[in-house]
């Protein structure tokens, strides 16, 4: 196989291992738009989208539709597919 | 400490817009009573369908935090009675912020404080809801919302 190939292969596999999702923050009206490699961890990767918004989040996780996502799963585990989008928000608790 | 009227006003009306925004995103729908200083939000309780209104007293905000109060639609009528949503199991072992007492245990909400009839003492008072850490972090009406709307879903019914 030519280093061509290879690279070309490289090249590939990378797109597919990231994911372009948008985010929206409950405090914000326009949405931002991140790429992440699938095994990032969720909270991870919200923790780094609270910060591009500047927002200070106590335990930050995204929420897909219903759902509010496992901070400990990876984006792929916890089912973020590519062009998602996510709403940042606290999974602290009350009481 | 007193906060005039016109600068809560401001405030709020500085969030509505992103706060707006997120509680159609979700389905839910806001209604400012500037007058009142009133934000009233309007959605469904997930366990039942039935219809509920989050009802936000915002005198003071944001020196303080605001009074959420909760009320569900009498059936077949347009009026609310106060009822208060069950406490649920939120993933990753966070406790519910809907109090057997029938407040949001949070410190976004005034009610929570011991000086306005709350369970707690140890947050600091009212005045210190924003420094609160450890607990649900909401410094902002969105961020509120968002809140009440995820430990919603998660909430078996009415207490």
């Amino acid at each position: 196989m030519s280093t061509a190939t290879l690279e070309a292969q490289d090249r590939g596999d990378q797109r597919i291992h990231e994911i372009t999702v948008t985010v929206f923050a409950p405090s914000h009206v326009e949405p931002k738009h991140f790429t992440w490699p699938v095994t990032n961890k969720v909270g991870v990767a919200a923790a780094e989208a609270a910060k591009a918004f500047g927002i200070d989040v106590e335990a930050p996780t995204f929420q897909k539709g219903d759902d509010v996502l496992d901070r400990e799963k990876t984006l792929v585990a916890a089912g973020v597919k590519e062009h998602d989008t996510l709403e940042i928000v606290s999974a602290g608790g009350g009481v | 400490m007193t906060v005039p009227k016109d600068v809560t006003i401001a405030v709020v009306e500085d969030e509505l817009l992103a706060a707006d925004a997120y509680a159609r995103r979700h389905g839910w729908s806001l209604t400012w009573l500037k007058d009142d200083l009133v934000l009233l939000a309007d959605g469904k309780h997930p366990a039942d369908q039935s219809s509920m209104r989050w009802h936000a007293h915002l005198g003071g905000y944001r020196a303080f935090p605001p009074a959420w109060t909760c009320f569900q639609r009498e059936e077949g009528k347009d009026a609310f009675k106060s009822r208060f949503p069950k406490a649920g199991s939120v993933p990753g072992g966070a406790s519910s912020i809907f109090h057997s007492a029938g407040v949001i245990c949070a410190p976004f909400n005034r009610l929570a404080f011991q000086e306005h009839s709350g369970p707690h003492a140890d947050w600091g008072g009212p005045a210190q809801w924003m420094n609160v850490r450890g607990h649900v972090r909401a410094t902002v009406l969105a961020e509120m919302l968002a809140q009440i709307i995820i430990h919603l879903k998660f909430s078996p019914g009415w207490q």
